[in-house]
């Protein structure tokens, strides 16, 4: 199993091990919803180093960008970090990803761990001349700063330098490496995260760690679910488009040449199935693969559940056909052998986030 | 009857408390299992057989079937545990209990683990 460059470290802090798309991370230091809460109320670190890091350089960069995604890329100002997703012949998910425009003929991708050598090939196969792809999971490694506290805790790393706004990247230095600052995040917080090299983790973690308190993969599951958050595999897969997923937000329609536009038209005109938020309303814990009942009859399936720890009770995510997706909706998961009642949310489920919060 | 705890191969204790026995899970299961966010208890009145599924306890990671750790009728449940399910990670083994049971033979606790032999039993299972 692979380990990151903070293995040691989360050994000291006597971390539950998981294996998340093969490696071997933390699930929980303390427990799960004291991490929690410590995001919401205070500030929270994720060692994220197993999530990919491929950059992609040229003048053709852009173009290639626009080839595989719904999104305007051209659009992106350098400094500038946008949500989209890498798109199939079918317009299936093949990876949602974080494109960061770091210079004119530069892009960061941070792409999920389990499918990092799925983008990779994929980016390699359609790199023309004039577009360079480099893995850099292994000789970098991200961090991230979640939490109200995050401009508290990172202050000294910013030094005069000003907190990212939303969604845009700033460079800070720490020990003499470059660091990215991007006000990006999963948890529905004000917060960063952090890319620096290898050499430059350790010392900025300990750091941290004074004012933040160590999350492991637990947490970052249960915060970003309040949030409705999509999590590849769960929500989204090769067979899902952005409209199907409720993410229609992300393609930009104006595009002439959008990949497979005809299949995210037909999506967006008519969708099969929609994601949809679960909220239960009896105590119980919905997970993947309960069934959702409507009128005497399954009609959906949970992609994921848990409890929402700040919203006290449990949540989820379910595919329901369009007819039965309004808010309000009022069906049944199954559980084991009972069927819990439960009602169609749209999410967040958790409506006190300070993600977008402006910050001096 | 002196007062003995007693232990199953699925990490229940059971404590002869006179007339009655009292049930939770140990404290490697709550450990196992991580924050305990929800449990589900057996109707107080149910008789139940030993090894019958009669409770759920259930994490943020993952949900545990709770077993009979041998046969009767359960006489209590513990109503706060609705309210403050974690309370079984911080005291497993006093506030933490789930259920008491009237049992049809007392003689079938000492049929389980005393606290040595489970003791070795986990060690064995954490190797």
């Amino acid at each position: 199993m692979l380990r990151t460059p903070l293995f040691v470290a989360h050994e000291r802090l006597n971390a539950r091990l998981t294996d998340f798309a093969g490696w071997e991370m933390p699930l929980f230091y303390a427990g799960t919803a004291a991490e929690h809460r410590a995001v919401r109320e205070g500030a929270g670190i994720f060692d994220l180093c197993h999530m990919g890091r491929l950059e992609l350089t040229g003048e053709h960069a852009v173009s290639l960008l626009e080839a595989i995604t719904p999104s305007s890329i051209r659009r992106l100002t350098v400094g500038g970090c946008r949500y989209t997703m890498i798109l199939n012949e079918r317009g299936g998910i093949v990876d949602d990803i974080i494109v960061t425009r770091l210079e004119e003929h530069r892009y960061h991708l941070c792409v999920n761990a389990v499918n990092r050598e799925t983008v990779l090939a994929v980016l390699t196969a359609r790199a023309t001349d004039g577009v360079t792809v480099t893995d850099r999971t292994f000789d970098t490694g991200q961090i991230a700063v979640q939490g109200p506290d995050t401009p508290e805790v990172i202050a000294e790393l910013l030094g005069d330098g000003p907190f990212p706004k939303f969604m845009r990247t700033v460079q800070a230095e720490w020990q003499g490496h470059p660091v990215s600052v991007s006000r990006t995040g999963y948890t529905g917080e004000v917060g960063v995260e952090l890319f620096a090299p290898t050499a430059a983790l350790d010392s900025l973690w300990e750091f941290l760690l004074e004012k933040a308190e160590p999350c492991g993969l637990g947490a970052r599951d249960t915060l970003r679910l309040e949030m409705g958050y999509p999590l590849y595999g769960h929500e989204l897969t090769a067979d899902t488009t952005p409209p199907a997923a409720g993410l229609g937000w992300v393609v930009d329609w104006k595009r002439e040449n959008l990949p497979a536009r005809a299949a995210l038209l037909n999506d967006r005109r008519e969708p099969k199935q929609v994601l949809c938020g679960i909220r239960l309303t009896k105590p119980g814990v919905p997970r993947e693969g309960c069934p959702v009942w409507i009128d005497g009859q399954v009609r959906g399936v949970m992609a994921s559940g848990n409890m929402g720890i700040s919203v006290g009770g449990g949540i989820g995510m379910a595919w329901l056909p369009l007819e039965y997706s309004d808010p309000g909706t009022e069906v049944a998961v199954e559980i084991r052998d009972r069927k819990l009642a439960a009602v169609v949310e749209e999410p967040p489920f958790y409506g006190d986030g300070t993600v977008r919060r402006v910050v001096d | 009857m002196a007062e003995s705890v007693r232990f199953t191969r699925d990490h229940e204790w059971a404590r002869n408390e006179g007339e009655r026995v009292v049930v939770g899970i140990t404290d490697y299961a709550q450990d196992a299992l991580g924050d305990i966010v929800f449990v589900d208890l057996p109707e107080a009145g149910r008789v139940v057989a030993a090894g019958d599924e009669v409770a759920e306890v259930e994490s943020t990671k993952t949900v545990s079937a709770v077993m009979a750790p041998l046969a009767g009728e359960i006489l209590e449940v513990n109503g706060a545990l609705a309210a403050q399910p974690e309370v079984i990670n911080g005291d497993p083994f006093g506030k933490g209990w789930l259920f008491t049971l009237r049992p049809a033979d007392p003689a079938t606790l000492d049929e389980l683990m005393d606290e040595t032999a489970y003791r070795a039993y986990v060690e064995e299972l954490s190797r």
